[in-house]
């Protein structure tokens, strides 16, 4: 039986993105922009029981003109590889 | 895994670890090919016995026997300043003084030279071997070249110009689509660290 992840982050494809910044207004706690407009993803896991985080996510993913958001289910002991 | 290896790994099973070793030092054992360009009589591969001093490998390229500063290993590497050429060609001579064999790759700067210059010179390559698939590179590792290019030009605010550089890099790295922006931002931040780089705003 496997262990349902309880924690997310989200995760642009760098290639995708063209920088609108949709991202960056639907879910500001998340993802804030650098100075060319590209996101900076916040990359602590975020626990699925916040709600309204997780709500701003998917908006965020939905948002993007490029299609270039995921939600990806992690434990809360990922982080983005740098 | 590179030409070089595989050749070395012929010849030693060929001919022995012991024929390889009775060349280099016992950390660095054997020889390696070193490309030696700039300041020099005119750019050449040198096969050399690992722990050759600096000055020998200089001296058969035909370089100029007093450079301001070394390029070692490439532009992943670092600047050795022109005063460490008695310091022999292999890692354990070379890291104490913060630089590495690396790419087996030495690049001569005279004296009349801007380490500065060529540092920016560096940058505005690695900016300019972008792909552009993405905006941390397509847009970060020109603004890299361009801060470095105003400290050349006598920017009002040079230290708060080297803390934007700073800041950028940590802003670049790890955002890229592949590693390029991220190596290109190591590779600024270790030649920054040694003074050839910077000569010109200390």
């Amino acid at each position: 039986m496997t262990r349902r992840s309880d924690h997310f982050v989200l995760r642009v494809d760098p290639i995708l993105c063209d920088g609108f910044g949709h991202c960056h207004e639907l879910a500001p706690e998340l993802v804030q922009v650098d100075e060319w407009g590209y996101p900076i993803i916040h990359d602590q896991a975020t626990s699925t029981s916040e709600l309204a985080l997780l709500k701003s996510a998917r908006l965020a993913v939905r948002g993007c003109p490029r299609q270039a958001l995921r939600i990806e289910r992690v434990t809360s002991h990922s982080e983005t590889p740098r | 895994m590179n030409a070089e290896t595989c050749a070395h790994v012929g010849l030693i099973n060929r001919f022995g670890a012991h024929w390889f070793r009775e060349l280099g030092t016992p950390s660095s054992p054997g020889s390696a090919l070193v490309s030696v360009s700039g300041a020099v009589r005119r750019p050449t591969v040198l096969e050399v016995a690992l722990g050759t001093p600096l000055r020998s490998i200089l001296r058969e390229a035909g370089a100029d026997p007093d450079p301001l500063a070394l390029l070692t290993g490439g532009y992943g590497g670092a600047w050795l300043d022109g005063e460490h050429l008695d310091a022999a060609y292999s890692n354990e001579s070379l890291q104490p003084l913060g630089a590495t064999v690396g790419a087996g790759i030495l690049v001569v700067v005279p004296r009349g030279a801007c380490g500065l210059a060529e540092t920016q010179r560096i940058v505005k390559w690695m900016a300019n071997e972008s792909s552009r698939q993405c905006g941390p590179c397509a847009f970060g590792l020109p603004a890299l070249a361009e801060d470095l290019g105003a400290l050349l030009h006598g920017a009002r605010d040079p230290h708060g110009v080297l803390v934007r550089l700073k800041e950028r890099c940590s802003v670049i790295q790890g955002r890229g689509a592949c590693r390029h922006p991220t190596a290109s931002c190591d590779s600024w931040l270790r030649l920054s660290r040694s003074s050839p780089a910077t000569s010109r705003t200390t």
